[in-house]
């Protein structure tokens, strides 16, 4: 389904829950027992063809019998294995450090007092991960059939960067996911939504082996159901939100609930964009791990960034809109719910939001025990990343001897195409697109139309916000399709973080018929109906004469049309069909195998502004053939 | 890939727009020519293409393995035109090298070479100095299999570019099929830089490293192995990569290795990649090891279920309940029905109550091996009362006859390959034409008991047949046939006076059994008993004075005279009792009188007309008296009633051929045969006819291949009357101790005699009278006459009583040895040789008229 469509079916239900509440509940409700009924029937259906064989079999006489008896147990057993395979889908339990009781029993007295108070399920476990982030967990035992266990997991980054109260708020508002205030019905489909989130993720995969034949009769009912159901939970979802982030505030007062949510949203831009990065980065030069990383993040993120840049990430924090992919409401809409709009911090205090704050709830919190868990968290990260690191290390020393033999011929570099970019390549890979800007520029400076480098140079400015990246990406585009996604996906990025929802549509209108012509085109093979609509040719004179001097040396030929397809206007180029007529052979009807052997002929002397299909009277698109024919003004060709 | 059984399936015919191209099999891994075509693929039925099931471009098909890719043609067409138009328009809008490159990869991707050669042309020209471009189109050479033309774009890459991975790599391998081994090190020497395998494949690397192992420069080879394993540590693991590894440390002589220590991974064997040129050794022991254990896990189980499931069947014919007790098994209540068990091997208490009480050990068991050859059961037999009948059954186009096994006696009895269990067999098997296979069924015996008496006995198995018969004599004390079949049993095994004995209990029976007193009384004159027999019957009449009682007394009387007058005394007191006529008629019989004889075998055949002895004696009556008619009419009557009567057709024969009507009688004979009775029967009487019309030599054919008991006594005969005594002898050898006829001794000894051979004459005399002794008064009275060399007492003579034929045989050897009362022994033993039966011809040849010396010419 594409995002346009899943953007009205979202807007219908965020109306209909605004006129009713009760009325939304009970719709997913019923897509819920269709989702069970759906998945189970598909199931079944499989089971009662392998019991039907088997049932026959029994009123048959051997061999006849023997056949139908293995074909059913056959089935059956495909049948019990892909179930498995759907419904006992084993998701990943969250990585990191466990925490016990006793290693933080302060934390753990928030947890009970926040699990009284909200009549929460408790937590089944509480990790530490090194995600700038809380998050709950819910891995269902019976995969699609739900019984779920809730995993608490809190990033130590998030925990350096937040107070002991802040932390309140967040586990205050996780533990609203968990509790009755969402109403029985509420929280089983808000987790509901999740299991089957995932689930019907790993559905959607490229098939298994194991799952390939229950696919074929799932899918097509996923492919209806879940858009609607996921549509209609969302709207449940974010309000859900809305209402945990009502409790944070309830509980942990609206200062703190309000000041984590702007910390984090600070902090993990920090964190992603500069320190993991930079750390990273050290690997072209190191062939070994750094040692007390989460001591480095603690400190980078007690230094934070400079004020500018702190400004810039403020803004873009507030100016970020909701977005249809992501539950969680943009940080302006949850201040607003807080009532905290007025209180938005002004710019140029904008530094103390960064960072951490002293003492975090890391220090406050894990004290005892957080130089352990730096430490284990450090094992554990190091071990992740000792293969990455050290290939990362590997790859840039051949790229230094690469850029060293390409350096050798530097005085080309300015003139010479390839090797500029090259060089861009290689320093892209190396040391990130910065550093190659002004090689991109030496390259675009050569050939401005070239689509690789338009998109890293337009990536590269993105990243600095200026406004001349969009020029860049939407000249890549138009040379290179095959960079539509990409870049597309680049602007959508950032156009969300400055809150420009006009070009978040465009784009994203972009990115559906981009995804749609390819899904066409990848199903269906043929690109050619009769219900297709046909166009004008609109070529020149010169076009044409130039077309007539090809196809006159072909002495078979009678007659020729010429038409466009209609394409979406998304579509850049443009498609033409021509469709020949061959002289007519005594008792013989038009030849298929005769039209695609000129077809090859011209298929390299024709040339039209966009990609041309040839067809004929004969084969495939005979019924195109003719519906072209009884067009008027299409035949561009006849031999006299 | 379309496939065919039995010529039904799938199958491409056709072949347009074909072109091929040399190139690696990506499924074989063959440098083979590899072909493209336009086709249609059919369902065909026996190659007869039936249903089209779509046009299809075949992609690289190797002609090695046939291995290919498919598409549908018309998408395959459709996807060719719009991406080589696509990027024609693509090109001619922005004429850049990589658009270029763009146009002639679609067309290669397509297969459309002879275009891409055109536009590669164009782009050698017009992009000479482009060194991309000029690496791209080595590369597509090279991929065409044009390795000179691919060798020039490459020297011009590399002439602008020598830092370009591609033209670097191209020459290299170039270098390395000259045997430049150094110069393509120098090519490739980026590739040996550390962290060369994050950019770049080392394959060439390692064929470079390779080469210089082949030129057996070990050093430069270990060097690079050793880069390789640096770069890339899961090489190490690769069987194939290791033993080059090794081949090269071997040549060097060094002990420590650079590859690290293979790991063991379960999964590894079975999903390995598969090395060049097939399957890995490993991975091909290890898939036919788990076959192997699947194959002995499954014979492990299969063994396990015989093993738990083997077949205890329970049958009583005691005519008794009883209650059959098996350790760990419910008791069993066994009436007449046939109960099946299904234990597991072991050993099992068994306890029998009720009837045939008995306490036993089961063992059911067999080895391991034996489990899969076998079809074993076990029979509890209660009281031993059953009689089992084995019958090994071989179906083939000729089979041999049916071998058939007694089993009785015993309360357990075990069979080791039985297939149908208390089953019958099937009529017929379908089975090939050179085939043979054997069947066994084991059943209760449910026929007369006499059959199987006999035929146990037949098979040497007289104590089980004696057995057999004492035990169900008791019970059926009227059948005649079963007192018979004692008999014979109790000659066979010599145990007369354990007959006697059993006999005499049952003498008390009630109503009386005839057959059973005569029985006894035969065995007690055959052990010299007369004069006690008589006065044991002598109470019996006193104290129950019945006519079958007198009767019997007179059949031990030691007078004829006597006889005659209990067995007159018989008829009064019950004038309904054949026996009693017969007795007399038979008396009159042995005397050749025939008139007297005849109203007596009248009377006994018509009170009893089923009784084909009864039948037969009167025929002979009529026969000896001439009235051949009548014994023809009443023959066929009987044959009306009974087609299968050998009495009867006997005796049509003997009427056919007494009227010198041999035409008719052979006719008869035939047409029996052709009357679908009983092959059996219709052999019979073939055989009687040949003998009794004197036609020896068909019969010795006739009988020469039989190996059953008839066939021997029949080509016995056929020998003797032909002089051949020594052959006859081993036919139906004399001391054989199944052999209790004596008249068949005698008949061996005339005919020995006849032919002049004094010692088997003498040694089968001796053992006839023998014989003679055992069977009775009378044939002890005429046992006597080969004891005296005084002149024979004709009046005695006459009173010995025996079957006429019988004493036609003794008279006839008497008159031989009583030269001086030649004619009258001979003249009486003419009179009493009636039957044809053997040895009617040697009795006839013994005693035939000499001529008078002067009518000798």
């Amino acid at each position: 389904m594409t995002r346009e469509k899943f953007d009205r079916l979202v807007k219908e239900a965020e109306a209909g829950a605004a006129q009713d509440d009760r009325a939304l509940r009970w719709r997913i409700l019923r897509l819920a027992i269709i989702g069970y009924v759906g998945l189970i029937g598909a199931l079944s259906a499989v089971f009662i063809f392998g019991l039907s064989l088997i049932f026959v079999g029994c009123f048959l006489t051997p061999p006849n019998s023997g056949i139908l008896f293995s074909l059913g147990g056959l089935v059956l057993l495909a049948g019990v294995w892909n179930a498995m395979g759907v419904f006992w889908i084993r998701l990943k339990p969250p990585e990191g450090i466990a925490l016990h009781r006793d290693d933080a029993p302060a934390l753990y007295a928030i947890l009970d007092e926040l699990q009284r108070a909200l009549k929460a399920a408790p937590f089944r476990k509480v990790v530490v991960s090194d995600a700038c982030n809380a998050s709950v967990y819910e891995l269902p035992r019976l995969g699609v059939l739900g019984w779920p266990s809730h995993h608490l997991v809190l990033g130590l980054p998030l925990l350096e960067t937040i107070s002991a109260e802040e932390l309140r708020a967040v586990l205050a508002h996780e533990f609203a996911h968990l509790s009755k205030r969402h109403g029985r019905a509420g929280t089983w489909i808000y987790r509901l939504r999740r299991s089957w989130e995932q689930i019907f993720r790993r559905l959607n995969e490229a098939p298994s082996q194991q799952r390939a034949f229950t696919r074929v009769l799932l899918i097509r009912f996923v492919d209806w159901f879940w858009p609607r159901f996921n549509a209609n939970a969302f709207v449940l979802s974010r309000a859900q939100e809305f209402e945990a982030d009502s409790v944070a505030t309830h509980l942990a007062g609206a200062h703190h609930a309000a000041n984590a949510l702007l910390r984090i949203e600070l902090n993990s831009r920090l964190l992603g964009e500069r320190f993991w990065p930079e750390l990273w980065r050290t690997a072209n030069e190191d062939a070994n791990l750094p040692s007390d990383v989460f001591l480095r993040l603690r400190d980078a993120l007690r230094a934070g960034v400079p004020s500018a840049t702190a400004a810039q990430w403020m803004e873009e924090a507030f100016l970020a809109v909701n977005s249809n992919q992501d539950t969680h409401p943009c940080l302006a809409a949850r201040w607003t719910a807080m009532g905290r709009n007025r209180q938005r911090p002004a710019s140029g205090v904008s530094t103390s939001w960064m960072g951490a704050v002293e003492p975090s709830a890391a220090e406050t919190l894990l004290s005892p025990m957080l130089n352990r868990i730096r430490l284990d968290l450090e094992r554990r990260w190091r071990k992740d990343a000792e293969k990455p690191w050290r290939d990362m290390h590997a790859k840039a020393q051949s790229l230094k001897a690469r850029l060293e033999t390409i350096d050798l011929a530097r005085d080309r570099v300015e003139t010479d195409l390839e090797i500029a970019w090259d060089k861009a390549l290689t320093i892209i890979d190396l040391q990130g697109d910065l550093a190659a800007e002004p090689v991109l520029r030496q390259v675009l400076a050569l050939r401005p139309s070239h689509p690789g480098a338009n998109f890293y140079l337009g990536r590269h400015l993105l990243s600095l916000a200026d406004d001349q990246a969009v020029l860049h990406f939407t000249r890549a585009m138009e040379e290179d399709e095959s960079l539509t996604l990409p870049a597309s996906e680049a602007l959508l990025g950032y156009y969300r973080r400055v809150g420009n929802t006009d070009k978040i549509r465009e784009i994203e209108a972009r990115l559906d018929t981009h995804e749609t012509a390819s899904r066409t085109a990848e199903q269906r093979g043929m690109i050619l109906s009769r219900a297709d609509t046909f166009l004008p040719h609109l070529l020149t004179d010169e076009q044409l004469d130039s077309l007539c001097g090809v196809l006159c040396r072909h002495l078979d030929l009678v007659s020729a049309d010429l038409v466009r397809k209609e394409l979406p206007p998304s579509m850049r180029r443009q498609l033409f069909v021509l469709s020949l007529h061959t002289r007519r052979r005594f008792l013989r009807g038009p030849d298929a195998d005769e039209i695609t052997a000129i077809a090859n002929r011209l298929l390299t002397t024709v040339k039209l502004p966009g990609r041309v299909l040839i067809i004929g009277p004969a084969g495939t698109y005979r019924a195109v053939a003719r519906k072209i024919a009884a067009l008027d003004n299409v035949e561009v060709y006849r031999r006299v | 890939m379309p496939s065919t059984y039995n010529g039904i399936g799938t199958h491409y015919y056709g072949n347009r727009n074909a072109e091929s191209r040399t190139g690696v099999c990506q499924s074989c891994g063959r440098s083979v020519g590899l072909k493209s075509y336009n086709t249609r693929l059919w369902f065909v039925v026996f190659f007869v293409p039936i249903i089209p099931l779509g046009r299809k471009r075949i992609i690289d098909q190797c002609p090695s393995c046939s291995r290919h890719y498919v598409y549908d043609l018309d998408k395959w067409e459709t996807a060719k035109q719009l991406s080589i138009s696509g990027a024609m328009d693509a090109y001619h809008a922005s004429p850049t090298p990589e658009a270029a490159i763009d146009v002639h990869r679609q067309l290669l991707a397509f297969h459309e070479v002879a275009q891409a050669d055109e536009i590669g042309r164009v782009m050698t020209e017009k992009y000479h100095d482009q060194a991309k471009v000029q690496a791209y189109l080595a590369d597509a050479m090279m991929h065409l299999g044009r390795i000179q033309e691919a060798q020039a774009h490459y020297t011009r890459a590399y002439e602008l570019r020598p830092d370009l991975p591609e033209p670097r790599i191209g020459l290299a391998r170039r270098r390395v099929l000259e045997g430049k081994l150094d110069e393509a090190r120098q090519l490739l020497d980026f590739l040996e830089k550390p962290g060369a395998a994050q950019l770049y494949s080392l394959g060439p690397l390692e064929h470079l490293a390779n080469a210089y192992q082949a030129a057996r420069r070990h050093e430069e080879a270990l060097h690079l192995y050793r880069i390789l394993l640096e770069e890339l540590p899961p090489i190490a693991q690769i069987k194939s990569f290791r033993k080059t590894v090794q081949r090269s440390e071997k040549a060097l002589g060094r002990k420590e290795t650079v590859l690290p220590r293979k790991e063991f991974s379960l999964k590894g064997i079975f999903s390995g990649s598969r090395p060049p040129g097939g399957t890995s050794l490993l991975r091909k022991f290890a898939v036919g090891a788990a076959i192997i254990v699947l194959i002995c896990a499954g014979f492990a189980i299969g063994n396990e279920y015989i093993r738990r499931h083997r077949h205890v069947y329970i049958v009583n014919a005691t005519g008794k309940p009883a209650n059959v007790e098996l350790t760990g098994q419910p008791t069993l209540q066994s009436g007449g029905a046939l109960q099946e068990l299904t234990l597991p091997e072991g050993e099992y208490h068994v306890a029998i109550r009720g009837a045939a009480p008995e306490e036993f050990l089961l063992k059911i068991g067999s080895d391991y091996f034996d489990r899969w050859a076998g079809d074993p059961i076990w029979v509890i037999n209660v009281g031993g009362a059953a009689v089992l009948v084995e019958q090994q059954v071989t179906y083939a186009r000729n089979p041999p006859p049916a071998e058939v096994t007694w089993a009785t006696g015993n309360t357990l009895e075990y069979f080791p390959k039985v297939t149908h269990p208390f089953q019958n067999l099937p009529e017929s098997l379908q089975m090939k034409s050179h085939e043979q296979r054997v069947l066994t069924s084991l059943n209760v015996f449910r026929g007369p008991m006499s059959g199987a008496v006999f035929s146990l006995s037949a098979k040497g198995q007289a104590a089980k047949a004696l057995k057999v018969a004492e035990e169900h004599l008791p019970r059926t004390p009227q059948d005649e046939l079963l007192v018979q079949a004692y008999l014979d049993a109790a000659s066979a095994q010599n145990e007369l006076s354990r007959a006697e004995s059993f006999l005499r209990k049952g003498l008390n029976l009630r109503p009386l059994a005839m057959q059973w007193h005569r029985a006894y009384q035969s065995l007690a004159m055959a052990a010299g008993r007369e004069d006690s027999l008589a006065n044991e019957y002598d109470m019996m009449v006193k104290a129950e004075p019945s006519a079958e009682l007198h009767y019997l007394r007179g059949r031990a009387s030691g007078s004829p005279a006597e006889a005659e007058s209990f067995f007159a005394r018989a008829r009064e007191l019950n004038p309904s009792l054949p026996q009693a006529y017969f007795a007399s008629a038979y008396s009159a019989m042995s005397r050749a009188d025939w008139v007297a004889a005849l109203p007596l075998a009248e009377k006994a055949a018509a009170l009893k007309p089923k009784d084909d002895h009864y039948f037969e004696s009167l025929c002979e009556v009529k026969l000896a008296l001439g009235r051949f008619a009548e014994v023809e009419s009443e023959a066929q009557a009987r044959l009306k009633r009974l087609p299968a009567d050998v009495a009867g057709g006997r005796m049509l024969c003997e009427a056919y051929l007494a009227q010198n009507r041999n035409k008719e009688a052979e006719a008869f004979v035939g047409s029996y045969a052709r009357s679908g009775e009983t092959e059996e029967f219709a052999t019979y009487l073939r055989r009687y006819y040949l003998y009794a019309s004197g036609d020896f030599a068909r019969l010795q054919k006739d009988a020469r291949m039989d190996r059953s008991n008839m066939g021997r006594n029949t080509l016995a005969w056929a020998l003797l009357e032909q002089g051949e005594i020594e052959q006859a002898c081993r036919v139906c050898p004399l001391d054989e101790k199944a052999m209790s006829d004596p008249y068949y001794c005698l008949a061996i000894s005339l005919a020995a005699k006849l032919a002049g051979q004094t010692s088997t004459e003498q040694h089968a005399l001796q053992r006839g009278l023998e014989l003679l002794k055992r069977s009775g008064s009378g044939a002890g009275q005429a046992a006597k006459l080969f004891q005296t060399e005084a002149p024979l007492n004709m009046a005695e003579i006459e009173s010995i009583e025996l079957p006429a034929r019988g004493k036609s045989l003794i008279l006839a050897l008497a008159a031989i040895r009583h030269s001086d009362q030649r004619e009258l022994l001979a003249g009486a033993a003419r009179r009493l040789n009636v039957s044809r039966a053997f040895p009617y011809h040697l009795i006839q040849q013994a005693t035939k008229p000499v001529p008078s010396p002067d009518i000798v010419p």
